[in-house]
């Protein structure tokens, strides 16, 4: 398994598209941080949003770095040399999440340090989580799970079709996954819909800024897990089944 | 006999396709196995069972003792390498960076040794340039190179010779053998291009529709596809007691003519039957050649 994601994440992170991830996300952190503390309340306007529009960059890249063994054919390699399918699943499992978790920290810090040097309003009277600790540890709560989760369902779309889509159906997935979103906004009395959103990634990233943002955040967080458990669970299953060529 | 590779009735089905049907074959260690069949056969479909890309229907396998669906299996496949089909390279990394990465995969502490293997597949002055920009020979080259890493014991090669120049064919040819003769490496080639196996093999396994048609050793072979000196006399009734008085191990094939079996100097040959009265007419080599036994085997037609 070390041997398995040692060659994962030296690959990887030797491609410049992935070392630059980091510092894009960090300053898109920054950017909105700025924004926010020119709002005047530092509240997460916006960052929900742009956490939509770099996830799904993030997502393309990840798919692109998880799929050339397949487009390359060199998961052969691998198998010949006799690593198990499953651990093979798993480092590349790993490497994902690392990839989706590693960018989340960069973009967060840039916001959470920016809204607190820009801001310049009493904290207590502000509606920002990131002066609330309560607030900020809801809102970190709900984005390490959708993240979490999100990476999970990536991966196993990724692996599943084993070839160069893999890095484009999981944005596909996350388009359909943002529309659910827009229509549980409009919609969002609807008990069913709000369990809906609640499930999935992002979801509630997305309703951030509604009135109510961390309802719901424990029930949230386990939902979003146990859809990315599944998706794991099931991306092994298929994984070790599948026909190679 | 000790035997490297044993299936049992080894079955692959596909929704609309039966691509082995209880394949049974044995790969004696120490051996280079020509795996001999048309487009369709089956070959590629069993060397991709047997390294683990795809999983058996039915029936079984066993490796270096190893059952297929045993935990140990994996270990044995750490002694193998293969090329299935087209090689898989790291396309935007250089010879040696693809060695260098399946070294990493591997688990191998250092690179020791892939300056050897380059050169030992003559990829050694490819310096910078990607795997990209390789002809299709080169790419087949460096496959095998990528197999070859971690010494193994058993090498698999699907169609090696495939897109490979005269020179090319001939250092491949070199290579398996060396490896075979100096480190002992079992080889299991699958292959068209009869007359290139027939210069390696020492054991042979025929396969058509998925099954096993024949298996046997290259003596056998040789045995089954004797060469003969197809003779032609004008004394018919000379032409059997010379041939008996010179000791030669002969078929008559009409009153005229025989094969003669026994390998012998054409002219001392002709000498001694013309001071025996027999004036020989016309004399051909007669070889039947591996295709043509093949042939006999599987009869005509094609899968495709």
């Amino acid at each position: 398994m070390n041997k398995l994601l040692s060659f994962e994440f030296r690959n990887a992170f030797k491609l410049l598209y992935v070392k630059l991830l980091p510092l894009i996300f960090l300053l898109f952190g920054i950017l909105c941080g700025i924004l926010n503390g020119n709002n005047g309340d530092g509240s997460m306007d916006g960052l929900p949003s742009i956490c939509a529009a770099l996830f799904e960059i993030v997502t393309v890249i990840g798919g692109m770095v998880m799929s050339k063994d397949f487009t390359q054919n060199t998961i052969r390699n691998k198998i010949i040399v006799g690593h198990s399918r499953t651990k093979i699943y798993l480092a590349k499992q790993i490497l994902l999440t690392v990839i989706y978790l590693l960018n989340t920290v960069f973009l967060y810090a840039g916001y959470v340090i920016t809204t607190k040097l820009t801001v310049t309003e009493d904290p207590t009277e502000l509606y920002a989580p990131v002066f609330n600790k309560t607030g900020f540890l809801k809102a970190s709560l709900i984005i390490f799970c959708s993240v979490l989760s999100l990476s999970l369902v990536a991966a196993f779309l990724t692996m599943s079709v084993k070839a160069a889509l893999g890095g484009i159906l999981p944005v596909l997935a996350l388009y359909t996954n943002l529309f659910i979103c827009t229509l549980a906004d409009i919609f969002y009395n609807a008990k069913l819909l709000g369990w809906i959103t609640d499930a999935l990634p992002f979801g509630r990233m997305m309703m951030m800024t509604c009135s109510e943002p961390y309802a719901h955040t424990l029930r949230c967080c386990i939902l979003m897990l146990c859809v990315g458990a599944a998706s794991f669970a099931g991306g092994i299953m298929i994984f070790r089944k599948t026909n190679l060529n | 006999m000790e035997y490297l590779l044993k299936t049992n009735d080894l079955c692959k089905y596909y929704p609309k396709f039966k691509a082995l049907n209880n394949l049974t074959m044995n790969v004696p260690k120490g051996a280079i196995y020509g795996f001999v069949g048309r487009n369709g056969a089956g070959k590629t479909t069993l060397i991709r069972l047997i390294t683990g890309l795809q999983h058996p229907t039915g029936g079984s396998y066993e490796l270096c003792g190893a059952a297929h669906s045993s935990p140990e299996i994996l270990k044995v496949r750490r002694r193998m390498g293969a090329v299935v089909e087209t090689p898989s390279i790291y396309l935007d990394k250089t010879a040696e960076e693809n060695l260098m990465l399946q070294y990493r995969t591997l688990g191998l502490p250092s690179f020791d040794g892939v300056k050897e293997l380059l050169e030992l597949v003559g990829l050694h002055d490819t310096g910078k340039k990607k795997a990209k920009k390789f002809s299709l020979g080169m790419r087949q080259r460096l496959g095998i190179a990528i197999a070859l890493c971690g010494n193994p014991d058993f090498l698999v090669l699907d169609e090696p010779i495939n897109g490979l120049d005269p020179q090319g064919i001939i250092e491949i040819r070199e290579l398996i053998l060396k490896l075979n003769r100096e480190r002992g490496v079992t080889v299991l080639i699958s292959s068209h291009i009869l007359d290139e196996l027939s210069r390696l093999a020492t054991h042979y396994g025929f396969i058509d529709g998925g099954r096993m048609v024949k298996e046997m050793s290259a003596e056998e072979l040789e045995a089954a596809c004797k060469k003969s000196l197809y003779i032609e006399t004008d004394s018919p009734e000379l032409l059997s007691a010379a041939l008996s008085d010179l000791g030669l191990e002969y078929k008559l094939e009409s009153d005229s003519s025989a094969s003669i079996f026994t390998e012998t100097e054409v002219t001392p040959l002709v000498l001694a039957l013309h001071e025996k009265g027999i004036s020989v007419r016309k004399m051909t080599e007669r070889d039947e050649s591996l295709e043509s036994f093949f042939l006999s085997l599987v009869g005509g037609g094609s899968n495709e």
